[in-house]
């Protein structure tokens, strides 16, 4: 393949375009390739990242002859017949597309499988596009390194066969296990901590966003306007539209914003108004026929209970105004918020169909706060003195374990939450911007 | 791995570490090195040999050798209730650390309420008593106030309080003493009272 590319027949402006196309078409393929992994899989946190940094060192293992593991690969080579029925050129832009899909072909180390596993398994969509569109950039990189000023076929095969010796006496297979130990030991001191910091941007332009509500094939959110007000958006197969309130909640295709006077619920497949509750309060969530806000009444601070279908209403938690009773989230037949005292912070679970609640979480020295709930998962923000963390937690088991975290002093802080199924979101904001993170 | 000195369990071989080094010890200096990059301020604060002699081994002419109770700031600066102050003014501080008013809310130096990036107010953290509450929830001890001693310091009475709990060993991981703790309870750590009494 690399003779065909040579500045021999054609010139070095041909040579030079073919070039290009051949690593435009390696960065298309393996940037697709990535952007596909990355969307595959959510995001996995600490257990995932140890058992990529063991498969990373098994494969490190392999490179070094210790152990056997056999490589995902088509062992065949871009078909000859190209070059003889298209241009240059466009043979070059073929021969790199097929090339940076990286398995159709022989892979001579293991470092692309592992790489691979690692955006299928950590990644978000556009941070797997990016690692692997490098994987293309190298192929192009290393067709420059063997085709330059080269002047004859010859001098072409000479060159291919210089740089195999300067890989062979196993120094290509040193170097990949060199790497893939490195990366093994990174990730698994990575998942020692506790922490996998494996979490992306979620792309939503460029204005700071944050309060995320998610649900299936949707993800609605508050953009923050320059005047510091908030309109709620919703976007729904890839398109954004404004919502005619803020603090947007999902639940099936209903999405219900606080728009002020009141709350309205919309079909967000539609944007109708199914229906406009008159009720003063803030922050809504919404799940079925159930409706979740908290208000001010009395000096106290409540949290209500609505039912879409008898139009009762119910307070299911209060407090003085001291005390911090936070927004809160439904997925019945649970609602959930947190509560922070001067002698306490917790996260309180409230059933509806018990009308009890409990606190799976209480601290008397930390700060819990902004949950989410999707089923009996439960996402929420801790603070310490020595930073923020991301927690998810079981409420069969009550075990949390955190899923992203920011450093005191780090300049960053982490606000509201989201949780749907796999998918958990979170809000990063620093001093000038704010943004949604999925973890 | 080692410990995390957030832990009770890594802040114990951090102080254990310290006080097994000479202080003014080469390895002393490179382990509080070493361990101020994995485990943060506190070990470092515990293994310093310059800052722990000026914060927890003396004040105004008194030397002490038990480490002080966790807390938001070093030296843990308490109210009237054992509740954390800011220890250069007074000012009350949460449990994290930061500046409240008198609802618990986040303020600014100006006693501006701090507001996140949707406009709604930092969530409050709470603001326990350091010994009383912080000490249960991390060590499992049940601890309280029983004496102190009183030095003049900075122009007022500065009470060294003793966080008493029935344990042998003290926060420095080591033998706890008896110092001013009655009915079996020994020091597991210390903290101050700066009174407004002029001396």
């Amino acid at each position: 393949m690399v003779e065909t590319i040579v500045p021999v027949v054609h010139g070095t402006r041909t040579w030079m375009l073919s070039l290009a196309l051949f690593t435009a078409g390696a960065v298309a393929t393996a940037g697709l390739l990535g952007l596909a992994l990355g969307a595959a899989l959510p995001a996995g946190g600490a257990t995932v990242a140890a058992a990529v940094a063991v498969f990373a060192l098994l494969e490190a293992a392999a490179e070094l002859g210790l152990v056997r593991v056999p490589l995902p690969q088509i062992r065949r080579q871009v078909p000859e017949r190209w070059r003889e029925r298209y241009p240059q050129p466009l043979t070059a832009l073929l021969y790199g597309a097929g090339l940076g899909f990286g398995f159709a072909t022989y892979l001579p180390v293991a470092t692309l499988p592992v790489v691979a596993v690692g955006v299928a398994a950590l990644a978000a969509p556009a941070s797997g596009a990016a690692v692997l569109a490098a994987f293309g950039l190298g192929r192009g990189v290393a067709l420059a390194v063997a085709t330059a000023r080269v002047r004859s076929h010859e001098q072409a095969t000479a060159r291919i066969e210089w740089m195999a010796r300067l890989a062979g006496r196993r120094r290509l297979r040193l170097a990949n296990a060199a790497a893939l130990g490195l990366l093994g030991s990174m990730l698994a001191m990575g998942a020692a901590s506790g922490v996998a910091q494996a979490s992306g941007t979620v792309s939503l332009g460029t204005q700071p966003v944050a309060d995320p509500s998610a649900g299936t094939g949707v993800l609605a959110f508050d953009r923050i306007n320059s005047d510091g007000s908030l309109t709620g958006v919703v976007r729904y197969n890839g398109t954004f539209t404004d919502l005619p309130g803020m603090t947007p909640d999902v639940s099936g295709t209903s999405v219900v914003v606080d728009t002020g006077p009141a709350f309205e619920i919309l079909d967000y497949t539609t944007m109708t108004v199914l229906q406009t509750l008159p009720l003063k309060g803030r922050d809504p969530a919404l799940s079925g026929n159930w409706l979740v806000y908290r208000r001010l009444k009395n000096a106290r601070r409540q949290i209500i209970l609505y039912n879409l279908d008898t139009g009762s209403a119910r307070v299911i938690a209060h407090s003085r105004l001291r005390t911090d009773l936070g927004p809160p989230d439904i997925s019945y037949p649970r609602v959930v918020y947190h509560r922070t005292t001067a002698s306490s912070s917790s996260i309180t679970v409230y059933r509806i169909d018990r009308t009890s609640a409990r606190s799976p979480r209480t601290t008397k020295i930390d700060s819990y706060f902004n949950p989410s709930i999707d089923g009996t998962s439960v996402i929420y923000i801790r603070q310490t003195l020595q930073g923020m963390q991301v927690e998810v937690m079981n409420l069969h088991t009550s075990r949390s374990r955190a899923i992203y975290s920011v450093n005191k002093g780090s300049g960053r802080f982490l606000w509201t939450t989201a949780i749907f199924g796999n998918r958990r979101y979170f809000t990063v904001y620093n001093s000038t911007t704010s943004s949604i993170h999925r973890g | 791995m080692l410990p995390d000195a957030r832990t009770p369990a890594g802040e114990r071989l951090a102080r254990r570490l310290a006080s097994s080094h000479t202080r003014r010890g080469f390895l002393g200096r490179l382990g509080a090195a070493a361990l101020a990059a994995v485990s943060g301020r506190l070990a470092a604060s515990a293994v310093s040999p310059d800052t722990a002699d000026a914060r927890y081994y003396g004040f105004c002419g008194h030397t002490y050798t038990t480490h002080h109770c966790p807390s938001p700031y070093f030296p843990p600066r308490i109210d009237l209730h054992g509740r954390p102050l800011r220890p250069k003014d007074g000012h009350r501080v949460d449990n994290l650390g930061r500046l409240v008013d008198a609802e618990g809310y986040v303020v600014d130096e100006s006693g501006t309420r701090l507001r996140g990036p949707t406009g709604d107010l930092l969530p409050r953290a709470p603001r326990t008593r350091l010994c009383q509450d912080w000490v249960r929830e991390r060590y499992g001890l049940k601890a309280q106030f029983d004496g102190g001693w009183y030095r003049c310091c900075g122009g007022t009475i500065r009470k060294l309080v003793d966080c008493c709990a029935h344990t042998r060993t003290r926060i420095n991981g080591d033998a706890a003493l008896v110092g001013y703790c009655y009915h079996g309870r020994r020091v597991f750590c210390v903290l101050y009272y700066q009174t407004s009494t002029r001396c």
